[in-house]
């Protein structure tokens, strides 16, 4: 069970959020059409490696918590508030 | 909104007032009834949230992972920009009229005295009971008098508060999952023993 | 008949006896026995038989790693099969049985296995029963699984009680012996928080066989006792090591006892977060592979040390060990002090430096010489040369070294290292924050073993953030060893078993290579090498060299198959703990939970609500109930307890901007006391859920979202307010417990209410369909909505839920004189199917808002949630799925949920299906919702609804949805 450092409330084991899947994709304008919302519904990296993802801490203090997660070896080595950006990072 | 005589949320629940091993260094569990009040600060109104609290119920609205004490009223962080506030049952109604008014433009006021159920665990044994029911680490070093969080215990979301070091715990949860809360906690504490106290009947001090 | 109990020695208590029994017949021992020790001390030599060939199998060790003594375990309800009998901690009254075997241990009929061993080589069953597919399930299986099966399974309750208990600490230390004992003094004198976890009853692991270093062990726990922040574990046996240093243990709390006490349970399944781990987990024997290597009276040579020294039971009379390197040679020490009537000694190395002192005592020592056969209670024994000689032997101790057991580390992500010295694998680089000391590392003896798990408890410690504490005594340093010349096989005539409980042979290993297996994995899945419950720790290596031998290439490629929890076996039940039965998963109970019981409410899960079915009357069956039920609120007047509706309080300035955004309709035009029916789209254009929503305020609202989607639905709001539009100055939380909230509907639920509300008119023009205002009934403050999901004339009721209950009995007190009724989720569903109200069946996930008929309803510009999307062409396309109401043209006929709707019985295209159906009072016929294709033009057709699995077909005609009151007359009556 992963231990994921909530941004509010520290670390925290795993089943106190949802995995809500990849946080890269930003939701478009509301013109900015069809094949823009297409992306962001549909379109994924699926990235093997790092990747920043959406745990939501429905069971804390309900923050969508922004999460730079390594999927092959699940080491986490950021984790943010929903309005912030994961700093870049040299993988 | 409460009214005076509130009744218990487990009145027909079918637990004696007793049971589990018989050892000596029995768990208690107590229902407490309470004011409860939610408040949530308007964009960019934190700080006028905290000094109007202050100034209101003398509470200092306290950091992610405390809480704060003034008299019978007690304040608990819940998520960023939001508390709740815990104050004795009988007076719940003016309270909620009166913050709700002083907090005008400042924040969202929303009693949530009927929708949350405080069950204060307490004993020797509380937290070896409270091991079994949640990852939190609850070891004094890391969760002191005064300390607070919000986690899943017995499956369900809580908002838990160590309240001293008897120790005693308050947990504060949805009411709809109070009855299987209160069940959790009387099946870990079987083998410690426990008592348990309802609403309406004599408060534990 | 052989092993017998010595006069003295051993960490038992002699002054107490124990009786159990075995195969029916009855045995005695002392507490701190094992069954495996008790039986030996009885002179019981053969205690089962193998999976596939039935062959005859002894005790062979003395810990986790036995292949062989498997028994079941108990009685009644409380069987357990499988259980290790060098596991098993001797308890007054323990029954046991061997298991594997038909008729009787003895005169194994299956045994006739062993002779056709030929034809049942690795991968028989692969490619024996391939054919016909269809015989699997009936022939096939049924036959391997009574013929090779490992012990049964109970199907009755098992009525022990587990439960979980989840521990945190700065330092784990996983094992006592010399490495974990220290490590564990050095890191609780640091200061830290450690917990120490020992899967035996006594701490100390090799330390218990040797009595020179007694003293030291138990000064050592004492001080670790006199600790307050070290926390001690015995019985507790770390299974697995996972993400973020998470370990799993069971703890044995209550399996040396016959039955756990009284609100005790009988295992723990216990979770360590550790802020640094030392895995001081010690090593395993391995064996040698040569034929009969499988016999009872073989036993590995650190195990016959364990009897003699752990139990004070001798195992035999006459032995010959079999050795390559020096761990052996105390076994030769301890047997002798067993006064064995003859000890040879068999290395097959050329020297070594411990052999003198053995010498000394008696002890006939051969070098360069190995064990060719086993058998009849004779060794073969053969020099290099070729000479051979024939020893009378009772018991056979083998040695072909020891490896680390490093399953922990390897499963903690460290990547394995071959250790040339020590001929095996050690762990590697650590990935998580975790440190392997002592023999777990290939560091052997007590006394290396303590100064490397010292250092590496305070390592850990400082890691974890302290100060290391004062040093303390460790064991005198170890003499240097001759060092291990590797053996894996003995290659001579019979077979030669790698895995003695799923039974693997050295020839079974070749032949997956020669077949194309020879990858450690495949090889592992061909033949089921270390697929047993020993999980391969006796033999694994030895098949891995057997492989890299016939691919001539080192063992150190070769590897090992990849390690995964459990290390061993672990009970089921134990990891299901508490959360059985009623406790499976949370149960949400409205305010008003208790009055439905006292009123006789059958109870229905919903999601994790328990919620009324309906309330059956004495002699009305479930529909007899319904009718009454729907009648009731059709023709007067009922109330439904509709509390588990999600409710949400939204506020700020921006609370209708946010409404219009999340809704496909608009929000922001509704009036201060009024409601709207709002329809919530998923960014993909698919409807989410629905409700009605409540302006109290300029900047107040109050949403209502279906009981399935209240979690889901408060999430979604969370998501668009923290990430998608963090500018929009909204508060929102959840208030669903806060109100308890109750359905009054029917003709004459204006007359009720009128009765009991106070401060507020309820006549239709002062308040109308959708008005909300406020109130009070029985002196506590409600909110009244007029809505209606029945179709009938209706208001719902909030009140605080404290006070649910007195509001809800005023009401039916009201009622009373119109014969007023509760009603169930099931009335309500048949009204709100004859309503043709969509619902759960409906908002399916794949319907739009104009398959619902509501696409009219959708906003065309805006930052609406779902709108760009939604405007798909295809799923925009009219002759998607809409809904629309079916009827039997024969009243008489029922309908089925599930039905597809097709042209004509028999045609092969379903043109929708059916969502929902229940038998309509009004129009006293089935009844049902369909998302039927291009259902909007269809109406009046004849269609036909097939249910297959019912070898039903039923013509039906294609109507409005609105079964009833299409108008919409009544709710505004």
């Amino acid at each position: 069970m992963h231990l994921i450092p909530c941004p509010c409330c520290g670390p925290r084991a795993e089943d106190e959020f949802h995995y809500r899947g990849d946080a890269t994709v930003k939701r478009p304008a509301p013109d900015a059409g069809e094949q823009a919302f297409y992306d962001f519904v549909y379109t994924r990296a699926n990235p093997r490696g790092w990747h920043v993802e959406w745990w939501h801490h429905y069971a804390g203090c309900r923050q969508w918590v922004k999460v730079e997660r390594n999927t092959m070896t699940h080491e986490i080595r950021t984790a943010v508030g929903p309005a912030e950006d994961i700093p870049e990072v040299q993988v | 909104m409460s009214a005076p005589e509130r009744r218990s949320r487990f009145g027909g629940a079918s637990l004696p007032a007793r049971g589990g091993a018989a050892q000596g260094d029995a768990v208690t569990i107590a229902e407490c009834p309470a004011t409860l009040i939610q408040v949530t600060a308007r964009k960019g109104r934190q700080d006028a949230l905290a000094a109007a609290t202050l100034k209101e119920l003398a509470l200092a609205l306290p950091a992610p992972g405390a809480s704060a004490l003034a008299g019978d009223c007690s304040a608990l962080w819940l998520q960023p920009g939001g508390w709740l506030i815990q104050a004795p049952a009988n007076d719940g109604n003016a309270l909620v009229r009166r913050l709700a008014a002083a907090l005008d433009g400042i924040a969202a006021v929303v009693d949530q005295s009927h929708g949350r159920c405080v069950l204060r665990l307490s004993g020797q044994q509380a937290r070896a009971v409270l091991a079994k029911l949640c990852r939190l680490d609850l070891h004094p070093r890391s969760f002191a008098v005064g300390a607070s969080a919000t986690t899943l215990v017995g499956h369900v979301a809580c908002t838990m508060r160590l309240v001293d070091e008897t120790p005693a715990f308050d947990l504060i949860v949805g009411a709809s999952y109070a009855t299987w809360l209160l069940e959790e906690l009387v099946e870990a504490a079987d083998a410690f023993g426990w008592q348990l106290t309802r609403a309406g009947a004599a408060q534990p001090a | 008949m052989s092993g017998r109990r010595l006069p003295a020695g051993g960490h038992i208590d002699r002054e107490r006896h124990l009786s159990f029994s075995f195969d029916g017949r009855r045995f005695f021992g002392h507490p701190g026995d094992t069954l495996a020790s008790a039986l030996i001390a009885n002179g019981v030599r053969l205690v089962g038989r193998s999976f596939k060939y039935h062959r005859p199998r002894g005790i062979m060790t003395a810990g986790p790693d036995e292949p062989s003594a498997l028994v079941e375990l108990r009685e009644g309800a409380r069987t357990e099969p499988n259980s290790k009998m060098t596991e098993v901690a001797l308890y007054e009254g323990l029954v046991a049985r061997s298991q594997n075997r038909w008729p009787s241990l003895g005169l194994d009929l299956m045994a006739v296995n062993s002779l056709a061993g030929k034809l049942i080589g690795a991968g028989f069953y692969y490619k024996t029963f391939m054919w016909p597919k269809a015989f699997w399930e009936k022939v096939y299986e049924p036959l391997i699984r009574r013929a090779a099966g490992l012990g049964r399974a109970v199907d009755r309750r098992d009525p022990d009680h587990y439960e979980a208990l989840h521990a945190h600490c700065d330092v784990l230390v996983v094992g006592s012996g010399a490495a974990g004992l220290a490590a564990a003094r050095a890191a609780g004198a640091s200061g830290a928080r450690v917990i120490l976890c020992e899967r035996d009853d006594l701490l100390g692991g090799g330390l218990l066989l040797d009595p020179a270093h007694d003293a030291w062990r138990r000064q050592t726990i004492a001080a670790l006792e006199a600790m307050p922040e070290v926390e001690i574990l015995p019985r507790t046996n770390v299974f697995g090591y996972y993400d973020h240093n998470l370990l799993g243990a069971i703890e044995h709390a209550g399996d040396h006892l016959a039955e756990p006490a009284p609100h005790q349970v009988r295992q723990r399944y216990r979770t360590f977060r550790a802020t640094e781990v030392v895995l001081a987990t010690g090593a395993s024997e391995r064996l040698i592979a040569f034929p009969g290597n499988d016999k009872p009276g073989v036993m590995m040579a650190g195990a016959a040390l364990a009897y003699i020294h752990r139990f004070g039971v001798a195992p035999g009379e006459r032995a010959v060990i079999f050795t390559n390197n020096d761990s052996a040679y105390a076994t030769a020490h301890a047997l002798a002090d067993a006064q064995f009537d003859r000890i040879v000694l068999a290395d097959s190395r050329a020297a070594s430096a411990c052999a003198d002192d053995v010498k000394a005592r008696g002890i006939d020592v051969r070098f360069g010489v190995e064990v060719a056969h086993y058998g009849g209670d004779r060794v073969t024994l053969r020099a290099r040369n070729g000479a051979s000689d024939r020893i009378p032997a009772d018991l056979l101790c083998v040695s072909g070294g020891w490896n680390p057991n490093v399953h922990l580390a390897s499963q903690s992500g460290a990547r394995l290292r071959w250790h040339e010295q020590i001929a095996s694998f050690v762990p590697g680089e650590p990935v998580q924050a975790e440190r392997s000391a002592g023999a777990a590392r290939g560091v052997f003896g007590p006394g290396n073993a303590a100064r490397d798990g010292a250092e590496a408890g305070a390592a850990a410690a400082i890691a974890a953030g302290f100060k290391p504490g004062a040093a303390f005594a460790l064991p005198d340093a170890d003499r240097p060893e001759t060092p291990l010349e590797p053996l894996w096989e003995v290659r001579a005539q019979g077979k030669a078993f790698v895995d003695l409980q799923n039974d693997v042979t050295t020839e079974d290993i070749r032949l997956a290579h020669r077949e194309g297996f020879s990858h450690i994995e495949h090889a592992k899945r061909y033949t089921t090498h270390n697929m047993a419950t020993d999980q391969g720790k006796l033999g694994g290596l030895v098949g891995a060299a057997v492989l890299a031998e016939a691919r001539g290439e080192p063992l150190e490629k070769v590897g090992l198959p990849t390690f995964r929890p459990y290390t061993s076996p672990v009970t089921i039940g134990a990891l299901a703990g508490r959360a059985i039965g009623e406790h499976f998963q949370p149960v949400r109970r409205t305010s008003l939970h208790d009055w439905h019981l006292r009123h006789g409410a059958a109870m229905q899960p919903s999601g994790a609500w328990l919620r009324p079915f309906y309330y059956p009357k004495p002699g009305e069956d479930i529909w007899d109930a319904i009718f009454r039920e729907a009648r009731a609120v059709r023709g007067s007047v009922g109330i439904c307890d509709v509390s588990t509706l999600g409710k949400i309080d939204l506020q700020g300035p921006d609370a209708a901007t946010f409404l219009d955004r999340l809704y496909a309709n608009a929000f922001s035009t509704l009036a201060i006391g009024k409601a709207r029916y709002g329809l919530m789209l998923r960014e993909d254009g698919i409807a989410f859920d629905d409700g009605t929503t409540a302006r109290l305020g300029p900047e107040h609202f109050l949403l209502t979202c279906t009981t399935a989607n209240a979690g889901p639905v408060l999430e979604h709001m969370e998501f668009y307010a923290q990430t998608v539009w963090p500018d929009l100055d909204v508060q929102f939380s959840s208030v669903t417990d806060q109100w308890a909230q109750m359905a009054v509907a029917g003709p004459r639920s204006r007359l009720t209410l009128q009765k009991v509300v106070a401060g507020l008119d309820l006549s239709n023009e002062a308040f109308p369909f959708m008005a909300v205002g406020e109130a009070t009934i029985a002196g506590i403050p409600v909110r009244v909505f007029r809505i209606s999901f029945s179709g009938e004339l209706a208001y719902e009721v909030a009140a605080p839920s404290g006070d649910g209950e007195t509001v809800w009995e005023a009401i039916i007190a009201a009622g009373e004189e119109f014969g007023i009724a509760p009603y169930g989720l099931e009335a309500m569903g048949l009204m709100r199917i004859e309503k043709g109200h969509a619902a759960g069946p409906e908002l399916n996930g794949q319907t739009t808002a104009a398959d619902l008929g509501m696409g009219r309803m959708v906003k065309k510009a805006g930052d609406v949630v779902g709108r760009v999307l939604g405007a798909r062409p295809a799923l925009a396309n009219p002759s998607r799925p809409r809904l629309v109401g079916i009827r039997p043209t024969d009243p008489a006929k029922r309908l089925r949920g599930g039905a597809h709707l097709v042209s004509e019985p028999g045609a092969g295209k379903s043109l929708g299906w059916v969502s929902s159906v229940t038998q309509s009072i009004e129009l006293s016929q089935w009844i049902g919702l369909a998302m039927l294709e291009d259902g909007a033009a269809r109406q009046g057709q004849l269609l036909h609804a097939v249910s297959p699995l019912h070898g039903e077909s039923v013509e039906v005609i294609v109507t409005s949805p609105h079964h009833i009151d299409p108008e919409n007359a009544r709710v505004r009556a």
